[in-house]
């Protein structure tokens, strides 16, 4: 009978083995990620009860938060959580040490710490903002936990660091040894998929087929590719010398991609604007980045490899040099273009096509170039790129997070309650992480469903599991299934907040010791009173002054507005880097709690657009303006017309655009006056000149733009303007 | 060379400044040889990193603990 199945059965197992094989592609990391966070966390455990430190729970913790799948995470982590725990202890000396028997002074200077940490934590991104919470709540806990006992202070600080130290050093050594991770691939696929979404989205817009919200929905993306991309590369610098070597193209291929996709951007609209109604100038455009869709679509169809990308930077190249040739056969063809309106018109999509091609070529030839190794010397550079946070927003959470500190802290005095500490600690820990959340309703809802379930979790298993246990070993094997689920958790991006809740609560609650202690009863009583802290810092954080309230919305929509004036006036050298990059930022802001409110936020993302080809367009006019010599009349109108843009954008009314307009307009004339008796370099960059101004004057009339939406098309005169204009 | 070191009176380990310095040595060893090229040689850098680190932890131990 053997003989009879023996095919068959192997068939079956082969398929077996192939849905297995399939399986580990997909999950395997997860696995892997899992088994070694959780060996680390026993070490570290095993470890600090071996060298007899106080509280070994700290070690474990420490070995969760800043255990990530990939390495460079890990280490980047954690040096800043060194360096925030280092600050924290010495605030919580210098604390005790003045006010130790003094509760209200001490809580106060304790609240105003956590406060002042908070707002650091809100205006900084990524790692620096992680060293603020730290700082924060490891001066809280430090501070709680010295204040009975003045005197052992200093011991107690020392052995604190001791055990994060090395629940680090279990987490780095782990995640490094063991199957790394490396984030340079993560990165490699980040630029790769970027250039392909990149691409496809310019083929996607020129054939017309897009729709607006698609078009939003492309930019959102491409705007969350870029912080990323920025994130993950502060992150692998300390991971090997490659990327380090490498560091600066990646910049360089951020920032070009930034420049290329805003001048895409507003290349789009100025040709929505002259296809809306039928005018010569569209018409001649029509048919002549009609090819450039079919560059692109070679382009795309092969842009994995740097080969390839320097392929496509060649085919660039060639159209470039095909292009003059079709646009003089255009003007040859249709006479119309060469009337004033027209030519303008004509002329200024034709730059900033010139300049897209320009800008797309230079990002190709970096991509194609990113494999090589950096061979000359690096020349000094001003690729920055620029965090852009609200000062005033970042003070907010802060005085949030104070808030929510002293209503614990007057409760905690005034019914001499035995569990204010905890419930104290956990305010400081959840409004720190509260506070430096993009989106803050989302972080309040998932970290109490993680500090819930850690509790459960942890009550069930002090009183049904714990009472059975015999020595370390067993311990592990039991605590193993329970920090597994919380670790699985953590490889899904979305529900970090939510492992990382629940895996931190379950080891604070559960405080294995050496030697161990079983207090049930103590247990109920601490987790419930931090759970009440996490949910009063919840309940500050969501009603006072909340995130989706008029305030806020205001105070964003200033900002977005604020950009144009800082691209006005700020000094020019690296200014495009750092008006892209802060805007990019705001973009990716808005995305991020998009869901809260629709409507409200779709309003703010025209804003966002608008802003980005006006401000882009003034930067240029700035730069050439500074780069000849001007005749003193026209310099000073075009002083004019960048000063009314930029009061116009700083405070918003219908007299103030009006004067815009009328600057931007007079500058237009004087240029059209001055261009005849110009230099070929310098009709140039008086060509250039003239077409910023128009696409900020077309911008300005557009009724379509926000601005138009705030007070309605532009008046009488203007209306027809725009046919011609735009 | 003593056991213990008194760093503003409170007693600290010598193997801490020892663990300090090869922490600096490691780190500067790092950079040369990955300026030299020579992890593109290595099967597991990380291992390796971690190997020569033990190395330079252990001689400054010895030296200490002699």
């Amino acid at each position: 009978m053997s003989a009879v199945n023996r095919p068959a059965l192997q068939g079956h197992f082969s398929a077996l083995w192939r849905e297995a094989l399939a399986g580990a592609r997909e999950e395997g990391w997860r696995w892997i990620f899992v088994a070694k966070s959780v060996a680390a966390a026993l070490a570290a455990l095993w470890l600090s009860m071996r060298f007899q430190l106080d509280q070994p729970r700290l070690a474990m913790i420490t070995v969760f938060i800043v255990m990530r799948p990939q390495t460079g995470m890990v280490l980047t982590k954690s040096l800043y959580r060194i360096g925030g725990t280092l600050t924290g202890v010495l605030v919580s000396l210098l604390l005790v040490g003045l006010f130790a028997q003094e509760p209200v002074l001490f809580l106060t200077g304790l609240a105003v710490w956590v406060g002042i940490c908070t707002a650091g934590a809100a205006f900084y991104r990524d790692f620096k903002s992680y060293g603020f919470v730290l700082a924060g709540y490891s001066a809280t806990l430090a501070a709680l936990q010295a204040a009975p006992q003045p005197q052992a202070a200093f011991s107690l600080s020392v052995t604190r660091l001791s055990e994060v130290t090395l629940g680090i050093l279990c987490a780095a050594v782990m995640s490094d040894l063991i199957f790394p991770r490396r984030l340079s691939d993560q990165i490699i696929r980040n630029v790769q998929k970027r250039y392909a979404d990149f691409i496809a989205y310019v083929r996607v817009s020129l054939s017309g087929t897009a729709t607006r919200s698609e078009q939003e929905a492309m930019h959102f993306k491409l705007a969350g590719d870029v912080i990323a991309l920025e994130s993950i590369r502060n992150a692998a610098i300390l991971e090997d010398p490659e990327v380090r070597s490498r560091d600066l193209k990646l910049r360089k291929l951020n920032s070009e991609f930034m420049a290329a996709s805003t001048t895409f951007y507003s290349f789009h609209q100025i040709l929505n604007r002259l296809t809306k109604n039928p005018t010569p100038a569209g018409e001649a455009l029509t048919g002549i980045y009609d090819s450039l869709g079919e560059t692109l679509e070679l382009a795309e169809a092969s842009p994995r490899s740097a080969e390839a990308a320097r392929l496509t930077a060649r085919r660039i190249a060639a159209f470039r040099a095909l292009l003059s040739r079709k646009v003089a056969a255009a003007r040859r063809n249709s006479p119309e273009l060469s009337e004033v309106q027209n030519a303008v018109d004509f002329e200024t999509a034709l730059e900033l096509l010139h300049r897209f091609l320009r800008e797309l070529h230079a990002y190709a030839r970096t991509y194609a170039k990113l494999p090589e190794k950096e061979s000359e010397p690096q020349p000094p550079d001003d690729i920055t790129f620029a965090t852009h946070t609200d000062p005033l927003a970042a003070l907010l959470a802060g005085a949030k997070a104070f808030v929510s500190m002293l209503l614990i802290s007057a409760f905690w005095i005034a019914t001499a309650w035995p569990y204010g500490a905890s419930a104290l600690s956990f305010v400081a820990v959840t409004s720190s992480l509260f506070g430096s959340a993009p989106d803050q309703y989302r972080s309040v809802r998932h970290m109490t469903m993680g500090h819930g379930s850690g509790y459960v979790a942890a009550l069930f298993f002090m009183c049904f599991v714990m009472p059975r246990l015999d020595g370390f070993m067993l311990l592990a094997a039991a605590l193993m299934p329970f920090l597994m689920v919380g670790s699985y958790i953590i490889t899904y991006p979305q529900w970090i907040a939510v492992g990382t809740g629940y895996v931190v609560f379950f080891c604070a609650m559960l405080a294995p010791a050496n030697p161990m202690v079983l207090n049930p009863m103590g247990t109920v009583n601490e987790g419930t009173a931090a759970l009440l802290g996490t949910a009063i810092a919840g309940l500050v954080f969501m009603t006072l002054v909340p995130a989706t309230g008029a305030w806020h919305k205001r105070r964003m929509a200033s900002q977005i507005r604020r950009q144009v004036v800082t691209a006005c006036f700020a000094p020019l050298p690296g200014l495009v880097n750092r008006f892209e990059g802060s805007t990019s930022e705001l973009l990716h802001k808005l995305d991020a709690t998009k869901h809260l409110d629709p409507n409200g936020n779709e309003r703010l993302v025209t804003w966002v657009f608008m802003v980005k080809e006006i401000g882009r367009a003034v930067i240029h006019l700035r730069e050439d303006a500074d780069s000849i010599e001007l005749p003193r009349q026209l310099s000073a109108q075009l002083q004019e017309s960048i000063k009314s843009t930029a009061h116009l954008f700083a405070r918003l009314s219908l007299r103030n655009r009006d004067q815009a307009l009328d600057g931007v307009t007079n500058a237009i004339d004087a240029l059209q006056r001055e261009g005849g008796l110009a230099s070929p370099r310098e009709g140039e960059i008086l060509r250039r000149l003239l077409t910023s101004l128009h696409l900020i004057r077309t911008a300005l009339l557009d009724d379509e733009t926000a601005l138009a939406a705030a007070f309605g098309a532009p008046a009488g005169q203007a209306t027809e303007d725009i046919v011609n204009a735009a | 060379m003593p056991r213990e070191f008194s760093l503003l009176d409170a007693l600290m380990p010598t193997m801490f400044l020892a663990f300090l310095a090869s922490v600096v040595v490691q780190v500067l060893l790092d950079r040369i040889l990955g300026w030299c090229g020579l992890y593109r040689h290595v099967w597991h850098p990380p291992l390796f990193r971690v190997s020569v680190f033990a190395c330079i932890f252990g001689v400054f131990g010895l030296f200490v603990l002699r």
